[in-house]
């Protein structure tokens, strides 16, 4: 059992995602890390079947997820999105949005208690109203609604990015608690890599729609490319003209080579992939 | 340099700004920390000469000694400078960056075309901004590159308070270590309000910080004692760390808990705090918590 992205492209207007591969078990978490524009969110919407890519493949479990019935597809697959406020029908009262799953599958048993207490939200909060609750609360009630197909995988981009430091951190270890319990494979997106770190065992990096780094954790962190040494410790930077690496702008040890050509992605190591022509 | 006495921001049926009183000192960034709802930007806007509408305030505001009004004519723009989150927002997309920057100095300063260029060529430099792209337009420029450009808009009249809410938060973080070096720059011979909930952007100037909760002060001064600055501290997730743990959320001004607003979920909290604790010095910081030693 398996969610996989196989050489997955994608064109929107300026922007190409190209040659993105990725491959997540349950129980596991992959981080996706990147700066704005690098092509999480595309991938985002890619998993949750919101895009369709240009080229490429995306299984679920051995089958072509594209292929899949709606329904099928959102039994193996739900999302967390970055913003909660606007993930909520805002003329609807929490008890409605957490029913509202059960109305379409109505072969499963309604748990609306159960999730709430999942997400450690307290029952009274079912008679309000969105627009009345906290941000954090809000990104509760998104993460109860998407257990609630219970789900094989889940996918959650920026879930926290709209929330303050300290309510981030309370979303993160309720995440982690929930899949860890629910044995679910997590796709966790985010530019921050610390928060990364924390989520996640494999890692995917990317860049102006490139992948630069792939792989576990724990190689990762050994050996690290210029560009993910810059995001776990960031450095005032004189910024260049670009060139064919896309880091190239930025990266302190580029050399002349890093301006004409676009380095392929080449294992350094078990599971390590990097784009750099100097490691 | 600048002195906030008693401020008090409200809408017509609550306060934003509770009695907020503080100093800013040239050559030292003042850092403005607290989760949302805690006020940081409506003070920073006021500073910086804008109040929304709905909106009305009390208190003194004291510049050079004299009491002020930072709404009033020859403030915004010219005494303060401000600088927002989003610097795409802060141009106008129709204008080439240079023009952008020479059309105050021309209006306010009835500088010639030739002066202000020279001007507004400086200050882009000042702020790290390649002269060659002064003829692009806003859209043409990366996110931290327009920030810079926009932090040189905010100084070419060359205000003595520069007011920056969240300068960083929109730009990636290999972009945002070079934008804090170029406030702190920016801050010797000049007074600088910097508003930000990145612990890691607060840590980094360090100097002079004022804590805000539910709309008041928390703490101010060079260090970080008060157990509402000590949650905030705690939350920065460090590499191989862990997650740290967080208890509760910030209230919404409208609705503050009796005595101490950070007593339900303040660690050291006892009976006492069921009363607002006043505003004590310890050291050089002033500190509002009943418990602190």
């Amino acid at each position: 059992m398996s969610l996989e992205l196989l050489d997955v492209e994608k064109r929107l207007g300026d922007f190409y995602l190209k040659g993105v591969k990725l491959k997540l078990s349950p129980g596991d978490t992959l981080g996706i890390v990147g700066a704005s524009g690098s092509g999480k969110t595309t991938v985002f919407k890619i998993l949750l079947r919101l895009l369709r890519p240009d080229g490429g493949t995306y299984f679920l479990d051995g089958m072509d997820a594209f292929k899949m019935k709606r329904r099928q597809f959102s039994r193996l697959v739900q999302g967390v999105f970055q913003n909660a406020s606007k993930a909520l029908n805002p003329r609807k009262k929490v008890e409605f949005l957490l029913r509202e799953p059960y109305l379409i599958h109505r072969d499963l048993e309604v748990r609306v208690e159960e999730l709430l207490e999942e997400v450690s939200l307290p029952p009274q909060i079912l008679g309000l109203f969105p627009g009345e609750l906290s941000g954090g609360q809000q990104q509760r009630v998104v993460l109860a609604r998407a257990l609630a197909l219970q789900p094989r995988y889940l996918i959650a981009d920026e879930p926290t990015s709209a929330l303050d430091p300290t309510v981030q951190v309370q979303i993160l270890r309720l995440l982690k608690e929930v899949q860890r319990r629910r044995n679910m494979g997590l796709v966790f997106i985010s530019h921050d890599i610390n928060q990364v770190l924390y989520m996640s065992q494999r890692l995917l990096i990317v860049l102006s729609g490139m992948v630069m780094e792939e792989g576990r954790l724990e190689e990762i962190m050994k050996n690290p490319s210029p560009y993910t040494l810059q995001l776990l410790s960031p450095r005032a930077l004189r910024e260049r003209e670009g060139g064919a690496c896309p880091f190239y702008r930025l990266c302190p040890s580029a050399g002349p080579k890093c301006k004409q050509e676009l380095p392929p992605l080449k294992p350094v190591g078990k599971e390590h992939w990097v784009r750099c022509h100097y490691l | 340099m600048l002195i906030v006495k008693d401020l008090t921001i409200r809408t017509a049926d609550f306060d934003i700004l509770h009695s907020v009183s503080f100093k800013i000192t040239p050559g030292k960034v003042k850092v403005v920390v607290g989760e949302s709802g805690a006020g940081k930007s409506t003070l920073g806007l006021f500073l910086a000469g804008i109040l929304k509408p709905g909106l009305s305030w009390s208190g003194r505001v004291l510049y050079r000694g004299r009491e002020v009004d930072p709404l009033g004519e020859g403030w915004r723009g010219r005494i303060a400078g401000l600088v927002l989150q989003d610097p795409y927002s802060s141009f106008d997309p129709r204008r080439r960056i240079l023009y952008s920057l020479m059309e105050p100095l021309m209006v306010n300063f009835s500088l010639t075309k030739r002066e202000a260029e020279e001007k507004a060529l400086f200050w882009l430099q000042e702020a790290g901004f390649p002269e060659e792209k002064s003829h692009y337009y806003p859209h043409q420029l990366s996110g931290g590159l327009l920030q810079r450009a926009a932090i040189a808009a905010a100084l070419v009249l060359e205000p003595e308070l520069l007011v920056a809410d969240e300068p960083t938060s929109a730009l990636d973080p290999p972009l945002r270590a070079g934008i804090r070096e170029l406030i702190k720059k920016i801050s010797e011979g000049r007074g600088v309000l910097y508003i930000t909930h990145f612990m890691e952007d607060a840590l980094f100037f360090g100097e002079d910080y004022l804590v805000l909760y539910g709309g008041m002060v928390m703490e101010e001064g060079p260090r970080l004692l008060h157990p509402y600055s000590k949650l905030l501290l705690s939350s920065v997730i460090r590499p191989g760390k862990g997650l740290p743990e967080v208890k509760g959320f910030s209230p919404h001004p409208s609705s503050l808990p009796r005595g101490c607003p950070f007593r339900p979920r303040c660690e050291m909290a006892n009976h006492r705090c069921y009363h607002l604790p006043p505003s004590r010095k310890i050291g050089e910081n002033v500190v509002r918590c009943w418990n602190v030693p």
